[in-house]
């Protein structure tokens, strides 16, 4: 029956997914050929899209594919088979979590994990720094409209505290406006 | 911290909020889930206070070093500490739906998409946003846990590794519990000892 075999590779995708959406992109684009239900140019549409719009491509592929493939529910239910492996996980890790959060060891592991995120985070931000203004093929690396964006935007955050989101949608239109 | 209390009782306000909140950081995560952070620690941390800067962060690595989606994981984290079962049934909602409602409507729309000029450009521009709020995130952050030699030396390594070596992220945050542990571990041991 086609919906459980919905539910049982999108419930796959959201277990062994790691890492985030980049990598995830292959095992999903392969695990949907294997089933027939969308075609490589037809993935790489929807990938393209999903950068386009808010959420993970797992989840867009889900809510996309799912509809092709079972309408309405079908998206429903794809959607909810690619988030469930995450909650099952997250919720049992966070309860042994707040279990032992006051034990010294679990203190001394955080104190280490703490740092080490931050800087993942950081890295995080040169990866999208790579994707917008840093341009190997330009003069010194640099697209100079872009960078423009960034240090406004860095400015607008980090000295007059702006509005994340409204700093995102401004951002959106400097965007189409500059460059 | 309690292990069994929620940091908020479970309130129909509250919970609403936390829907509202999360649709609002769900709507924005664009490109990537770690573009989510800056959001979050803006609506949730500044703002209403729900959760403190080292309870993000730790959200954070409990994401990336599980399986699945690092902003639904995220999401689930912090709905759960906020109200408990609940809390997270509707975080992920909040951060979920308005991706599923924008990709029916286009799935519903358009049997073939494709892309667009004006929209790459909006894109081009979001990234450029996106990393400026997190590296504005990045530096509030590290004021709150870089608080010592040892923290700046856990710091830059593992930043090394990841964006110039590409290592596997698992494994970065893993040695780095470890590293933790040991440290501070010796570190007390050596204090305790007379």
């Amino acid at each position: 029956m086609t919906l459980l075999k919905l539910f049982y590779v999108f419930f796959k995708i959201g277990l062994v997914g790691f890492g985030g959406g980049y990598a995830m992109l292959t095992m999903i684009q392969k695990e949907l050929e294997i089933q027939g239900w969308i075609t490589a140019a037809e993935f790489s549409n929807i990938a393209a899209i999903s950068q386009m719009t808010p959420g993970p491509i797992a989840i867009n592929a889900a809510t996309y594919v799912g509809y092709r493939v079972e309408g309405f529910w079908g998206s429903l239910l794809a959607t909810f088979a690619v988030t469930l492996p995450s909650y099952i996980l997250v919720i049992l890790v966070l309860r042994f979590m707040m279990k032992v959060k006051e034990s010294k060891w679990m203190e001394s592991i955080m104190k280490g994990i703490r740092p080490v995120t931050v800087a993942l985070i950081a890295s995080a931000a040169i990866f999208f720094a790579y994707e917008s203004f840093v341009d190997l093929s330009l003069p010194l690396f640099i697209d100079w409209g872009a960078f423009a964006i960034f240090a406004l935007a860095f400015l607008a955050s980090f000295r007059f505290k702006v509005d994340t989101i409204l700093i995102i949608m401004l951002s959106a239109i400097a965007g189409m406006v500059i460059l | 911290m309690n292990d069994n209390t929620n940091l908020k009782e479970i309130d129909t306000k509250v919970l609403w909020d936390l829907f509202i909140t999360f649709f609002k950081i769900g709507a924005f995560t664009i490109g990537g889930g770690l573009a989510m952070l800056p959001v979050i620690e803006r609506e949730i941390v500044d703002k209403k206070g729900y959760i403190d800067k080292e309870e993000i962060i730790d959200a954070f690595a409990v994401a990336q070093s599980l399986p699945g989606i690092i902003s639904v994981n995220t999401a689930i984290y912090v709905g759960y500490r906020i109200s408990g079962i609940i809390g997270s049934i509707v975080s992920t909602l909040g951060t979920v739906l308005p991706s599923f409602i924008t990709i029916l409507i286009i799935a519903i729309l358009f049997p073939a998409v494709s892309g667009n000029i004006m929209v790459n450009k909006a894109l081009t521009g979001v990234k450029a946003g996106v990393a400026a709020v997190i590296a504005t995130s990045v530096i509030s952050l590290g004021k709150r846990v870089i608080k010592n030699v040892f923290a700046v030396i856990l710091t830059v390594v593992a930043f090394v590794l990841a964006a110039v070596f590409d290592f596997s992220i698992v494994f970065i945050i893993l040695a780095g519990g470890l590293t933790g542990y040991i440290y501070y571990t010796l570190r007390r041991i050596k204090h305790d000892t007379p």
